[in-house]
């Protein structure tokens, strides 16, 4: 790899015990100072980046575009790309927007070659239809079963309305609600002005309450 | 604060954007109106109901298959790289002059002395007048004209053998007829 650190590998448990060390390390700082660390050609650098952003991406690309297969593929290729263009990162923004950025255009072109697409968009209903048939799992025996299948049933439900909501809308549902993104961060990240954000994340959050409301006690 | 108020700025209310006079407003609004309540209840059992959902498994697979893309991505800018430095473009070209001089040498070249040949007289060959056709021949072709050509006819019926026995048979067959007599 390009980017390699400078030190020599040292051998045997004195390597695991250094390369251990500088995990703890890279690990105790900020999202700007391992990118710098990985442009300055530490190896471990990079991997710490991914360490800290794959499984929210993960979670981010599946409840944008429903379907777990393509949303593993969409968070490889987030990765490739911030690695390739990563000396081109504006290191006075944050560096957490920029690979939301970039996750959420993957995204959103996911999304539109999706409705171009019918056997794709055939899949992924074929694969909610699977889940549906899945059989109750008995999680906690202290509930009965009509509070499992009520509970299993308004998941599915909320699952259902983020599904639901036009793709712009929920892209900045998502990032507010399951991210925490502020209204400026998801401003950035979607390239919409503030007012747009918020007025779409109102209806967003109108659409979700009608289509959950019924379910809710 | 009317209903169509509170559900109209009720984002910036619920993330706490709002100014002061706003969120004082809006709680007024809510100790009064049930529906209100009811909207802020569910979308906050809603929200509370999504991050509670089981988050996406990363596959094993994953951070192998992206340790090779990695690979290829520095293999990719290594490779731009070198084809990018100073010293493989000054190559490169000075191999392409090379190239383009070797193939352009001929028409380099001084042109090849030319050569004053002294011309060179045909006689008109002599014109035979073919027995029995009533035209005019040259000398060869007239042999046949003045044999008829229709004499060994007959041999030709010597081409025509089973396809089996042709490559056995002997040279004989080669005579069509058209040979000149020895």
């Amino acid at each position: 790899m390009a980017r390699v650190s400078a030190k020599k590998p040292s051998t045997g448990s004195a390597f695991v015990g250094e390369a251990a060390e500088h995990r703890k390390l890279l690990s105790e700082l900020g999202d700007s100072q391992v990118v710098q660390r990985s442009l300055d050609g530490d190896s471990r650098a990079f991997g710490e980046l991914v360490a800290r952003y794959d499984q929210r991406l993960l979670n981010f690309v599946y409840r944008t575009i429903g379907d777990r297969e393509r949303a593993q593929d969409l968070v490889q290729e987030t990765f490739v790309r911030v690695y390739r263009h990563l000396q081109r990162f504006d290191q006075s923004k944050k560096f957490s927007t920029w690979i939301y950025t970039i996750a959420s255009n993957l995204a959103k072109n996911e999304l539109r070659n999706r409705s171009r697409n019918p056997l794709v968009l055939f899949q992924t209903i074929k694969k909610n239809w699977d889940a549906d048939h899945r059989p109750l799992e008995w999680e906690d025996t202290a509930y009965k079963p009509d509070d499992l299948f009520r509970k299993r049933h308004l998941r599915e439900k909320v699952e259902e309305a983020v599904t639901h909501l036009p793709e712009h809308h929920r892209i900045v549902f998502v990032l507010r609600e399951l991210e925490g993104k502020t209204y400026e961060e998801i401003a950035e990240i979607t390239g919409c002005n503030l007012g747009t954000v918020k007025s779409r994340l109102n209806r967003a959050r109108n659409n979700f309450a009608t289509i959950i409301a019924p379910m809710i006690d | 604060m009317t209903c169509t108020e509170f559900v109209a700025g009720f984002s910036d209310y619920y993330d706490g954007t709002a100014t002061e006079e706003v969120v004082a407003a809006a709680e007024e609004h809510l100790q009064e109106c049930e529906s209100c309540r009811r909207y802020r209840h569910v979308v906050a059992s809603g929200a509370h109901v999504l991050r509670g959902l089981p988050g996406v498994e990363l596959r094993e697979d994953f951070h192998p298959r992206l340790r090779h893309n990695l690979f290829h991505v520095d293999d990719e800018i290594l490779l731009r790289r070198h084809t990018s430095s100073g010293t493989t473009v000054l190559v490169v070209a000075g191999m392409a002059t090379f190239l383009s001089a070797l193939a352009w040498s001929p028409t380099l070249r001084p042109s090849a002395p030319v050569v004053e040949l002294a011309p060179i007289v045909v006689s008109r060959p002599v014109a035979v007048r073919a027995a029995g056709l009533g035209f005019e021949s040259y000398l060869g072709v007239a042999t046949y004209a003045q044999r008829g050509l229709w004499e060994d006819a007959h041999r030709l019926f010597l081409e025509y053998s089973a396809l089996s026995r042709r490559y056995s048979q002997r040279p004989t067959l080669v005579s069509t007829g058209l040979e000149e007599d020895h």
